[in-house]
């Protein structure tokens, strides 16, 4: 299933696991609320969610490409944080803690079985995106196609080089923190990184 | 800005283009079945504050400690009241543990009677070392704390004249007993300290505390017995000193009955005539 070239799981270990938060990194606003609610603050948590849900759900649903199995990833991300919150340490940023466990179901998830409808979704979204673009023909037609030839490259980068290209565009996480999420030094983190730019370069060249 | 953060041309390009990207959100329901799960996860009793921000009672289990805590608290002070009002009985326990076991016969103060009396009779002579060898082997199979108080108190129930007294008796008559009875070839029996009577004095079952507890009290009560006849010999010295020669001589004709073993001093010799 999980292959060099493209699949996720080869690159990650312990997927089962939530990841313990050791990281010597400044407490943020996320972890602030975290440690709030866990310490009995029960309105933290929704605006905790508010804060983090769009961004962990478009990475998820962009690493699996498939969006039932997308949002079975993405509630048992946040029932896992919430199982685990007692284990928490504001060692790291929260959004990280989070992919982290994210991170760790997609390579569990693509283990067990590969998606067998990729790209149907984004597709569907990118086509349904396109009719309010008709407006303006040519710009138009330019932004749709050009969208269109990301998300093609982005579903052929290999996996582990599509996780690290959308931490870092959904995410925006460092190089350092890339390699946290997965699970890989920081070398092999920022070289999939330039691997993914490049090719997604080369397939979006006309 | 470092290597990895600097974002050259094309990756801004790239992300401008991400950007435009359709924009999913999770589903409504699946919001609020997270926000179940959270709130499930949070018992009410914990939470601190409400969605409305009131703030709620403190968690439960910090009630809990502080009650263990006052409840742990009240006891210890108890307890510590406890062993202070036991000081002073044990004190008095001690005294009085004293008087019986440093109490001679009167033998040197009254001079009336005495073992070695010539009135006693000669038969009666081995009585008191057959006590002895009594208490002896009977302090063998006992607890080693017991051992001072039955010999005290063996000593102290045989009479002053030597006679057996009728537990020795009894076990002296019982190994005659036993030893008429006992199989030829079976050798020589030690004789067995019967039981103790029924009348038993209560020391005897207050013996029954710990060994260590007993040689405390034992030390204790030496302490205050020594202690006791000098301090009252200096205060009957200073009654004299200050001319109450009358109050003097009572004090220490109460100190005589009070310690027949004590030895008056030569200068308050004259007092005791």
């Amino acid at each position: 299933m999980v292959s060099a070239t493209g699949g996720i799981g080869a690159y990650v270990d312990g997927a089962d696991a939530v990841p313990s938060v050791a990281m010597d990194r400044p407490t943020d606003d996320d972890a602030a609320l975290m440690l709030a609610w866990v310490a009995g603050d029960a309105a933290s948590f929704p605006v905790l969610y508010a804060r983090q849900k769009d961004r962990l759900y478009r990475f998820i649903l962009r690493s699996v490409r498939h969006r039932e199995l997308a949002e079975e990833i993405f509630q048992e991300t946040w029932g896992r944080a919430i199982a685990a919150r007692d284990r928490y340490h504001p060692g790291a940023r929260f959004s990280t803690w989070l992919l982290q466990i994210a991170h760790n179901l997609i390579v569990d998830a693509f283990r067990r079985q590969r998606p067998e409808s990729g790209g149907e979704v984004y597709d569907a979204a990118v086509a349904s995106h396109a009719g309010n673009e008709r407006d303006q023909p040519e710009q138009t037609l330019s932004d749709f196609q050009q969208r269109r030839r990301l998300q093609q490259a982005i579903d052929a980068l290999p996996g582990d080089q599509r996780v690290a290209f959308l931490l870092r565009m959904e995410n925006e996480l460092s190089i350092e923190e890339i390699g946290e999420v997965t699970g890989v030094g920081r070398e092999t983190a920022k070289s999939r990184l330039r691997y993914a730019m490049h090719r997604i370069r080369e397939l979006m060249t006309p | 800005m470092s290597e990895e953060h600097s974002i050259d041309k094309d990756e801004r390009e790239l992300a401008r283009l991400y950007g435009k990207l359709p924009r999913a959100v999770p589903p409504a329901e699946l919001d609020e079945a997270v926000l179940r799960r959270a709130r499930e996860a949070l018992p009410a009793g914990d939470a601190a504050t409400t969605a409305s921000g009131k703030v709620r009672a403190p968690r439960r289990g910090l009630r809990w400690a502080g009650a263990l805590a006052a409840v742990a608290s009240l006891v210890l002070v108890a307890n510590l009241a406890w062993q202070q009002r036991q000081l002073p009985a044990r004190a008095v326990r001690s005294e009085a543990v004293t008087d019986k076991v440093q109490t001679p016969p009167p033998l040197a103060v009254g001079g009336t009677s005495s073992v070695t009396d010539a009135s006693v009779p000669a038969q009666a002579a081995p009585a008191a070392p057959a006590v002895d060898e009594a208490v002896a082997r009977k302090a063998s199979t006992t607890k080693p704390g017991r051992v001072a108080m039955a010999y005290n108190q063996a000593r102290k129930s045989a009479p002053a004249a030597g006679y057996p007294a009728p537990a020795q008796d009894r076990a002296a008559r019982g190994a005659s007993e036993e030893e008429e009875k006992a199989p030829p070839g079976a050798g020589p029996r030690l004789a067995v300290l019967p039981p103790p009577p029924a009348e038993a004095p209560q020391e005897l079952a207050a013996s029954a505390a710990p060994p260590v507890e007993l040689q405390q009290t034992l030390q204790a009560a030496s302490t205050v017995g020594a202690a006791e006849p000098q301090r009252r010999v200096a205060t009957i010295r200073r009654m004299l000193r200050d001319g109450h020669e009358a109050a003097a001589r009572k004090a220490l004709a109460e100190l005589r009955q009070d310690f027949p073993g004590f030895v008056v001093p030569r200068d308050l010799a004259p007092l005791a005539k």
